[in-house]
């Protein structure tokens, strides 16, 4: 696959969604036209979407939603009840629990063995940022997020290992 | 009466208005908790926590936010802890044993029902985020802009975990060799019993 059929891939599901600009899609159509791999690919994109269109998820019938409107009534009307002070404190109360958990993970952290390290301290977010600008994985506007974590977990195992490999990790 | 109405008085902790929204959008809750867990019972039992927290935050809702869009925002995060938990204290995630549909959803044919299935494992290949994407996307009809909103990050991000999404999924409902239900099967299939 080339640099250009990967780029124009990318672009499909929204095509599909009639979201590109109108130059964007022109240069999609223009490839579509002459290339068949990208033109198979936008083909099964279709259908992955007509097949999740075909399967919404079982709605239950209305009994169901006359039990789930009882049930939840009972506990509105008890949250209703509960003065919002109380529900602040409350709140902290059970933002203890977690609290004190996390704590102790952390100290476990601390005391186990030596974790692998963190995305976050691989590189920079620009150099991972950077690196997959030049390698066509995003464009200059559309870059993913300066989240290394979330932009990392996204690309698929060859993506991530190209970019990682530029960054020199 | 509008979201925007039926907000305003619910913040004044008037109970049926809040049902009122409840009723609007419990299906769409459920819809998007039974995507992101892959189990109905769980997904109902989510909806009811996740409108409990929406009523009991619904001072902090400022009206120029979409109601629909800050209630998703909740129900994702009840889904992700729940899936959290689920990850810490190691309960398998077997498509065999879950429950698909609630117990009184209308009965459907066979192809019908292996189709869900099948959609269901290839759910299970996506990741939590994924998931959320796609749903919101393909089946509650957000564009990237209030995805981005409901899930944090930049629209940017929700883009590109749309099109890894559905790569995955393509990926997983392809047909396999010996199996007879497959993507490329369906519509063929489609028509034929939409013909009986
Ligand atoms: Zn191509």
């Amino acid at each position: 696959m080339t640099w250009r059929c990967e780029l124009i891939q990318r672009w499909l599901p929204e095509y599909l969604d009639g979201d590109l600009g109108f130059f964007r899609r022109r240069r999609v159509e223009a490839h579509l036209g002459t290339c068949p791999v990208c033109r198979q690919e936008l083909a099964e994109f279709t259908q992955v979407l007509e097949f999740l269109k075909a399967h919404p998820v079982a709605l239950p019938t209305e009994p169901f939603w006359a039990e789930f409107g009882r049930e939840l009534h009972l506990k509105l009307v008890q949250a209703n009840q509960t003065p919002a002070r109380g529900r602040a404190q409350i709140f902290y109360y059970l933002l203890a629990g977690p609290v004190v958990v996390g704590l102790l993970l952390m100290g476990l952290g601390y005391l186990g063995q030596p974790q692998k390290p963190v995305l976050p301290q691989l590189a920079p977010a620009e150099q991972v940022v950077y690196a997959g600008l030049d390698d066509g994985l995003w464009q200059d506007e559309e870059f993913p997020s300066w989240d290394i974590n979330a932009v990392l977990a996204d690309l698929s195992d060859q993506e991530r290992e190209a970019v990682l490999k530029k960054v020199g990790y | 009466m509008t979201d925007a109405h039926l907000v305003a008085r619910a913040q004044k902790g008037d109970v049926p208005a809040f049902e009122e929204l409840v009723r609007k959008y419990q299906r769409d809750v459920y819809g998007l908790a039974c995507r992101m867990v892959l189990d109905a019972e769980e997904a109902r039992d989510l909806a009811q926590q996740a409108f409990l927290q929406a009523f009991i935050y619904i001072r902090d809702f400022r009206q120029q936010a979409q109601f629909r869009t800050w209630l998703f925002r909740i129900a994702i995060n009840q889904c992700y802890n729940f899936l959290k938990n689920r990850k810490k204290f190691g309960e398998p995630m077997d498509s065999q044993d879950m429950h698909l549909v609630a117990d009184d959803s209308p009965e459907h044919g066979l192809l019908e029902e292996e189709n869900r299935r099948r959609l269901q494992t290839a759910f299970q290949k996506l990741s939590e985020k994924q998931r959320a994407v796609v749903t919101l996307k393909v089946e509650q009809g957000l564009n990237y802009e209030e995805i981005s909103q409901v899930l944090g990050g930049s629209a940017g991000a929700a883009r590109v975990n749309y099109c890894q999404a559905l790569k995955t999924l393509r990926k997983h409902l392809k047909p396999e060799d010996n199996h007879d239900v497959a993507l490329r099967a369906y519509p063929a299939m489609a028509a034929r019993v939409s013909r009986r």
